[in-house]
């Protein structure tokens, strides 16, 4: 059994904080090969606590593009696996890789799967002829992963979401899918059984959205989606709809602005759509699929939808309640009968060998056993002058030695005595030349040093060689002993301590008290205070009279401020203030419904009242009275 | 036509930093006493009182009652282009759709003018009355601001409790539970430092920490707050403003979550 789970995160760090760590996470999703998407990770702040978790393998994606928001999207494929090395295990790829166009950096240096070479530029239609520059950038946002697992190729997608007037992103969205397509159609030409996964941002058919418009499927994407299925001719199975083609109301994504999951006014967007032959050895394809022969179970997770748990009604425009949890809800599938794999071993792609997560930081150790004195035979008269002066500096100690010479062995490491050696010297000699030859052997040695830090290295390291040797005497001393020498002055019991560090600290006031002016002040201050206890405690007498007709004055203002916000047309209830974030009205003041967006059908559900919060520029008003 | 010549410019500077996030529109308004804005904040929930005296003023000329429609978020950006040594004057002709801002610098050798549009915002002017209150309590502005901070990584609400001893601030999260107690302080050497507790009866009201940090936005204004606490009574959170007036925050107690809601 092979157990597949779809999951658009919001965020992996919310999700791992929400379950305690990362493998609790994965624990509760229970599955063999485990797809995140929108993980919101950057290459910079990766980290292990949400990448690496015992058991598991990651495959991972993350945004690279520079423009405009920095550590959005993102997919990581998560594989449940015994072992990392010489597994027979089906969730274990036997290939991974990041993109699905071929052409990002990291997948120049090795093979592809499948051996996919895109040709640029690309000619498609709808889109006339596409840049290499233009399906890289599609392919930069980290909206995929592919993970070969011997009998399937599995796509981890996040599909872009586009507003239906971004011109731009639609286009983007449009080359992102058909250029996917080319793949898909590449790997399942090979006869590779292909599975695409993820958050696709589509809902292909009305019955996937709550409330759909008239002319949903006749959306550009959704059509597309429809023409990729079995149905309409295409290879993939939608595994939810095929299981369950009469279901209704079933949804994955729920928008949190409006509180969506109170009423269920969702979408489907999350999906499974798997194609390719099944494991059966037998010549008849009509009733032979991966689908219908190998599919036990798809269903959406629904126990993992926000505020599940608590009351619904709890939304009140989302203003006091956070419902923790992503705004997708998981999808799983489940395959019998999948044979092992050969043994295998994790690709060199997984993260646990990326540098962020591998560490770039080498160990210092490496570098301190090696206490080699630098030697160069092949050098000129100007370095045997250098090393001599060095040696004569480090007279002093032999462990001062020791580390001073380090980075020349470093340096003469890394370079091989060639290139970068010929540098420094010809540094030192510019700098000799300068200095002149009178110059101190102090002078000259940092110049052997091929950068500021390392000079500055060198006066500390001495300095730290010093403090070592002293303190290789001596064991490490407690910071009791910093504490003690206190205790000669007055003041032997710890009580008695006290008491006079505070008599000092009051001397000490009185005598700056005077001098910073403070003291004429404070009687000001202090006589101005009284006088205003004075003012308030003369009423505060409290005739209860007056008590209670302030306590109904208030209550009045009270509900004249709550009536005096508008009221929604279906409800006839106060609204919530809302401003706009971006456009021309940006910071501008709106009223709309408080309650949470649902059907139609429901009147419980968010009205959809809306109106400005009554402001205008007094020009503006003049000129529209001018005008009537 | 209304001229108010402000020497301490920083001063209207602090003031709108105070309000601009609570409060977006606001009219202003001069009479011959003074310079005031009484406002709600957008949800109807907390009230906020400025009164700037007329006597503060080096100049103060107000020929008859004017009332400004001003965006706090677009005055906020013109007084920032005021330096904190500043002179601001407020200008406005009667009838005016326009108010200028002149800034000068000490010494005069830059003047700057700024002129904002007005805005037309409808609001009703409310009678706040005059109420006595069960406690008062005067503490640290910078202290008042870092108990509501603090509290507010915890929680979402803030009990306030005073009692003889003191008063104690408290709230309760996911995460666990914090409880602050300052006691009355009256013997330190700085006024400013001192917190001082005027108590007819124990009082314990809870409030929404999203707008007591809010009106913490007004401690630069001035080194000490008033919290004046009565139960069934809007709390006021005062800071007085040297010389010139104060700025007053209302906010009703929470009473409890659902019926805080639905009334």
């Amino acid at each position: 059994m092979v157990k597949i789970v779809t999951y658009n995160v919001n965020g992996l760090r919310p999700r791992v904080a929400q379950h305690g760590s990362l493998r609790r996470l994965l624990e509760a999703l229970d599955a063999d090969i485990i797809c995140f998407q929108e993980t919101k990770l950057s290459r910079q702040d990766l980290s292990g606590d949400v990448i690496m978790a015992e058991g598991y393998e990651a495959f991972i994606s993350c945004n690279r593009s520079t423009k405009g928001r920095g550590a959005y999207s993102g997919v990581a494929t998560f594989c449940r696996v015994t072992s990392a090395f010489s597994s027979q295990e089906v969730a274990l790829p036997v290939a991974a890789e990041e993109g699905f166009t071929g052409l990002q950096e990291t997948a120049k240096n090795s093979e592809t799967i499948g051996n996919f070479v895109l040709v640029t530029p690309v000619e498609e239609e709808d889109l006339g002829e596409v840049t290499t520059e233009d399906i890289i950038k599609v392919d930069n946002e980290g909206r995929c992963v592919i993970t070969d697992h011997g009998h399937f190729v599995l796509f981890n997608i996040y599909g872009p979401a586009v507003q239906e007037d971004d011109k731009e992103r639609l286009r983007f969205k449009l080359l992102f899918y058909k250029i996917l397509q080319r793949r898909w159609e590449h790997m399942l030409a090979l006869g590779k059984r292909v599975f695409v996964v993820g958050d696709l941002n589509i809902a292909p058919a009305s019955v996937d959205r709550c409330d759909a418009p008239p002319g949903f499927e006749k959306q550009m994407f959704r059509e597309w989606l429809r023409s990729m299925l079995r149905e309409n001719g295409g290879p993939f199975f939608d595994a939810f709809r095929s299981k369950h083609p009469e279901r209704v109301g079933a949804y994955t994504c729920f928008n949190q602005k409006v509180g969506a999951e109170v009423y269920n006014y969702g979408s489907r967007i999350d999906h499974i759509l798997i194609s390719g032959a099944c494991f059966h050895h037998c010549g008849s394809v009509e009733d032979h699929s991966i689908f219908s022969c190998h599919v036990e179970e798809c269903e959406i997770m629904d126990h993992f939808r926000r505020g599940n748990s608590e009351n619904m009604s709890m939304w009140k425009g989302g203003r006091s309640s956070k419902l923790e949890g992503s705004d997708h809800i998981p999808v799983y599938l489940v395959l019998n009968e999948i044979p092992q794999l050969p043994a295998h071993n994790t690709p060199s792609t997984a993260a646990r060998y990326l540098p962020e997560i591998r560490g770039w930081q080498q160990s210092i150790v490496s570098f301190l056993r090696k206490g080699i004195v630098y030697e160069h035979k092949d050098d000129t008269d100007l370095n045997m002058s250098m090393c001599r002066a060095d040696e004569s500096y480090c007279d002093d100690g032999l462990e001062s030695k020791v580390i001073y010479n380090e980075p020349q062995t470093a340096i003469a490491k890394s370079s091989e005595g060639s290139n970068l050696y010929s540098v420094i010297k010809r540094k030192n000699l510019d700098q000799l030349l300068n200095e002149g030859s009178s110059s101190s052997s102090h002078n000259i040695t940092p110049t052997l040093l091929p950068t500021q830090s390392r000079k500055a290295s060198f006066s500390s390291s001495k300095a730290v060689s010093n403090k070592k040797s002293k303190h290789n005497l001596s064991s490490q001393p407690t910071i009791k002993s910093f504490f003690q020498q206190p205790k000669s002055k007055p003041g032997d019991g710890n009580s008695n301590s006290l008491v006079t560090s505070q008599d000092a600290f009051c001397g000490t006031d009185e005598l700056h008290g005077p001098k910073n002016d403070c003291l004429p002040e404070s009687i000001q201050c202090t006589t101005s205070a009284t006088e205003d206890q004075g003012n308030l405690n003369v009423p505060c007498s409290l005739s209860t009279d007056k008590y209670n007709d302030t306590t109904l004055e208030w209550q009045r203002i009270q509900r004249r401020m709550k009536m005096t916000l508008p009221l929604c047309k279906g409800h006839r209830e106060p609204c919530i203030p809302r401003s706009v974030k971006k456009g021309s009205n940006t910071g501008r003041l709106f009223y709309v419904c408080a309650h949470a967006q649902g059907p139609a059908s429901n009147p419980e559900a968010n009205c959809g009242h809306f109106q400005w919060a009554t402001v205008k520029s007094k020009e503006k008003r003049r000129q529209l009275t001018k005008a009537t | 036509m209304l001229e108010l010549r402000l020497v301490q410019g920083s001063l209207l500077k602090k003031v709108l930093e105070a309000i601009r996030e609570l409060v977006t529109d606001a009219n202003f308004d001069c009479s011959a006493t003074g310079f005031s804005l009484q406002a709600m904040d957008s949800s109807h929930v907390a009230l906020v009182a400025l009164l700037l005296r007329s006597e503060g003023f080096e100049h103060y000329r107000c020929d008859r009652n004017m009332s400004m429609g001003m965006n706090l978020q677009n005055m906020a950006k013109m007084l920032r282009c005021a330096g904190n040594d500043d002179i601001i004057t407020i200008k406005a002709d009667d009838g005016s759709d326009t108010v200028t801002f002149m800034f000068e610098s000490p010494n005069q050798d830059k003047i700057a003018d700024f002129e904002m549009k007005l805005m037309d915002i409808d609001s009703e002017h409310l009678g706040i009355p005059d109420s006595e209150y069960q406690a008062i309590v005067r503490m640290p502005s910078a202290e008042f601001l870092r108990i509501c901070k603090d509290l507010s990584t915890i929680g979402d609400t803030v009990i306030i409790s005073v009692t003889k001893e003191g008063v104690k601030f408290s709230t309760a999260g996911d995460i666990g539970t914090a409880n602050i107690v300052c006691r009355q302080n009256k013997t330190v050497d700085k006024p400013e430092d001192a917190t001082i507790i005027e108590m007819q009866e124990p009082v314990s009201l809870t409030f929404a920490l999203r707008y007591m940090n809010s009106f913490t936005k007004a401690s630069p204004l001035s080194d000490q707050v008033t919290i004046s606490l009565s139960s069934e009574l809007p709390v006021v959170v005062e800071y007085k403003i040297a010389e010139m007036g104060y700025i007053r925050f209302y906010l009703a107690p929470k009473i409890e979550e659902d019926e805080d809601m639905k009334s």
